[in-house]
């Protein structure tokens, strides 16, 4: 359905005309001079306007010539009585897109109306093609990945420049947390430039909490939601638009006309080319998402081979090392302690070798799903207790008071896989007794909740986990500190396979942490499952 | 041999791995140090007559890389010799570069280690 406009001063040519567009399908409103087919105009949009030539007032010359000023995605049709070459060249000239002979009969209206709308839609269409071809070019033809930042800045640039908007910005959602950042601005955008806005708050805020895309025509005053936002002045229009992949929101374009400068409104159809455009431009968000992370996950893996070799290759050497001192003929005549301390060391390095092989084993087990729990009844408050009393020594070893903080008489019937759950404590206390520098404490305890679910923690008040790195520790193969000069040995499995364990029980692991104030992991499962 | 005892420091994160490189090299005569970190090392180099170090590329905090360059600082002509379990050609480029005199890898049989620290002793 499309808005069209006829301007005529004779009412039988208004009122035929309407009666054939509006069978069209066409929503049809009508102006008897041009003075009131302007005004018509200031206040809406029409996809056409079908104008007499010769009307008194302002003729149909002066007419195309405002509309072409005022809102140039209006196409004109003239319909004139003077079938002379100069006036027809005139309209064409003016930028009408045809003109019609009366008198006319109803098929070459209906013809010539039909003609000039698909043109107009083909227009809009190849122009957002255009746009979206050349953005998929860039995406394809950038040396190296580029990074979001710029890719943002370079879909925000065309889709500006294909829809004529004087300004905008693109707000990605932080992952997470319920808050939209800009991320990529074009234009004069104001002060909001580089303010976080929270779902559902603002117009941003709002395009992202409802996900559907918006039009702004006329300020804000017809758009109940908005009541409390007061409006810029100096936009004329504005259109905003989710981005969505699948269901997944991503972030918010908004794109703004001002008054001065492209001075008239966005229409339905720059609304439906925006989310044409955004479509395009979400999968090549999503595909370059995709590039980095496998780029991520390739680099992940090289690390991870380095630090196994690395931490294979070493207790090996003491291990061998240890061998050939024994067997030389200088350890004669034998020197028993020495010979102790020898063996001991080498199998200190074996269990050492061995843990890192069972973690290997254990890890790649889990990622094929091969691991089946053997539940039974088991008291979770005895397990914690006794592992805390297990890892006491490896603890003081390190000045690191480990306790459990948990009643003699407490008593939590879980059913589950104790073996696997006496696992995750241990990575989880290793872990806290790791990363918790001298002096320090770390703390477990266990809890039944209302909700029948069982619940552990192990606190410790060492060095804590960057904010940004939260939501990474628990991925495979990730240490906080890789390269060379990692402080802690290990392969970064520990919490992977920790989590899977946790999942297999149907439970969660939650993580509290703050830099230098220490970490705290709470493990939470149905205790009866 | 040399006349004077010479004196080597071992600079290793791994104490299994200072224990089974000194006692080898007490037991080949030589005058043994170590040091857990490369700060130990800095201090001790900075006191004793040392001949050789034998230092290790992956340490926490100051790792290899770092203490040659500031043990070079102190003593630019001490011998270093690098022990890696990596096997990381840039690393050991730029050990090179900053004056280390060969680098061996774990892990590697006594012998061989017996054979790089005397062929720099006897110079």
């Amino acid at each position: 359905m499309h808005k069209i406009l006829i301007i005529d001063d004779e009412t039988g040519i208004l009122e035929l005309c309407k009666r054939i567009l509006s069978q069209e399908g066409h929503l049809v409103s009508t102006a008897a001079s041009g003075e009131e087919g302007l005004e018509l105009l200031n206040n809406e949009s029409f996809d056409l306007v079908l104008s007499d030539l010769r009307m008194p007032g302002i003729d149909g010359v002066k007419l195309l010539k405002k509309i072409k000023e005022t809102s140039p995605e209006t196409e004109v049709i003239i319909v004139t009585g003077q079938a002379t070459i100069e006036t027809a060249v005139e309209s064409l000239k003016g930028g009408a897109f045809d003109y019609i002979l009366k008198p006319f009969n109803i098929s070459e209206l209906v013809t010539a109306t039909k003609k000039c709308l698909d043109y107009a839609k083909l227009r809009r269409q190849e122009n957002i093609f255009r746009e979206t071809t050349y953005l998929y070019q860039l995406a394809q033809e950038a040396a190296k990945p580029m990074s979001e930042r710029a890719l943002l800045k370079f879909i925000l640039e065309r889709m500006a420049k294909a829809l004529n908007a004087d300004a905008g910005s693109i707000y990605m959602l932080i992952p997470g947390q319920d808050k939209l950042l800009p991320m990529a601005s074009y234009g004069d955008f104001g002060q909001d430039k580089d303010s976080e806005v929270k779902v559902g708050e603002k117009i941003a805020g709002w395009v992202a909490g409802e996900r559907k895309p918006l039009l702004i025509q006329d300020g804000l005053k017809n758009l109940d939601q908005f009541r409390d936002i007061t409006s810029r002045p100096e936009i004329v229009s504005a259109i905003v638009a989710p981005l969505l992949h699948q269901s997944l929101l991503l972030g918010v374009v908004c794109l703004n006309r001002f008054k001065y400068q492209t001075n008239y409104m966005f229409t339905e159809h720059d609304l439906e080319s925006l989310q044409v455009f955004v479509l395009h431009a979400t999968l090549i968000i999503i595909t370059l998402r995709h590039q980095q992370g496998l780029i991520e996950l390739d680099d992940l893996k090289s690390e991870f081979l380095a630090n196994v070799s690395h931490e294979l290759r070493t207790p090996l050497m003491a291990i061998s090392g240890a061998l050939e001192l024994l067997r030389s003929p200088a350890l004669n005549p034998v020197d028993e302690q020495k010979e102790k301390m020898f063996l001991d060391l080498m199998s200190r390095n074996a269990d050492r070798m061995r843990y890192l092989v069972n973690d290997l084993l254990d890890f790649s087990r889990m990622e094929t799903g091969k691991v089946k729990l053997v539940k039974t009844r088991f008291d979770l408050c005895d397990t914690v207790r006794e592992i805390s009393r297990d890892l006491v020594i490896k603890a003081q070893e390190k000045k690191i008071a480990l306790k459990a903080d948990i009643g003699p008489d407490e008593k939590i019937e879980v059913l589950a896989d104790k073996e696997r759950i006496k696992q995750v404590l241990v990575n989880l206390i290793t872990n806290a007794v790791k990363f918790t520098p001298e002096g320090g404490s770390v703390t477990t305890g266990c809890s039944l909740k209302d909700s029948g679910k069982a619940e552990f923690y192990v606190r410790d008040t060492g060095i804590g986990i960057p904010k940004d790195k939260l939501d990474k520790i628990f991925e495979k193969f990730y240490q906080i500190d890789g390269s060379v000069s990692r402080v802690q040995p290990g392969f970064g499995l520990g919490l992977a396979i920790v989590k899977s364990i946790v999942e297999s029980h149907d439970g969660s692991i939650n993580v509290e942490s703050e830099l230098g104030g220490g970490t705290k992991f709470t493990v939470s499962f149905a205790s009866q499952a | 041999m040399a006349e004077k005892r010479s004196s080597i420091m071992i600079v290793d994160d791994e104490p299994d791995i200072l224990i089974v490189l000194g006692e080898f090299l007490s037991k080949e005569g030589f005058r043994v140090l170590t040091a857990k970190d490369g700060r130990q090392a800095i201090d001790k180099v900075k006191e004793n007559g040392i001949d050789l170090i034998l230092l290790d590329m992956a340490m926490p905090d100051m790792n290899g890389i770092e203490t040659l360059r500031e043990i070079k600082k102190i003593k630019p002509d001490v011998s270093v010799i690098m022990i890696t379990a990596y096997r990381d050609a840039e690393k050991v480029v730029e050990a090179f570069r900053l004056g280390a005199y060969d680098c061996i890898f774990k892990p590697f049989d006594l012998k061989y280690l017996r054979q790089a620290v005397m062929v720099k002793l006897l110079e």
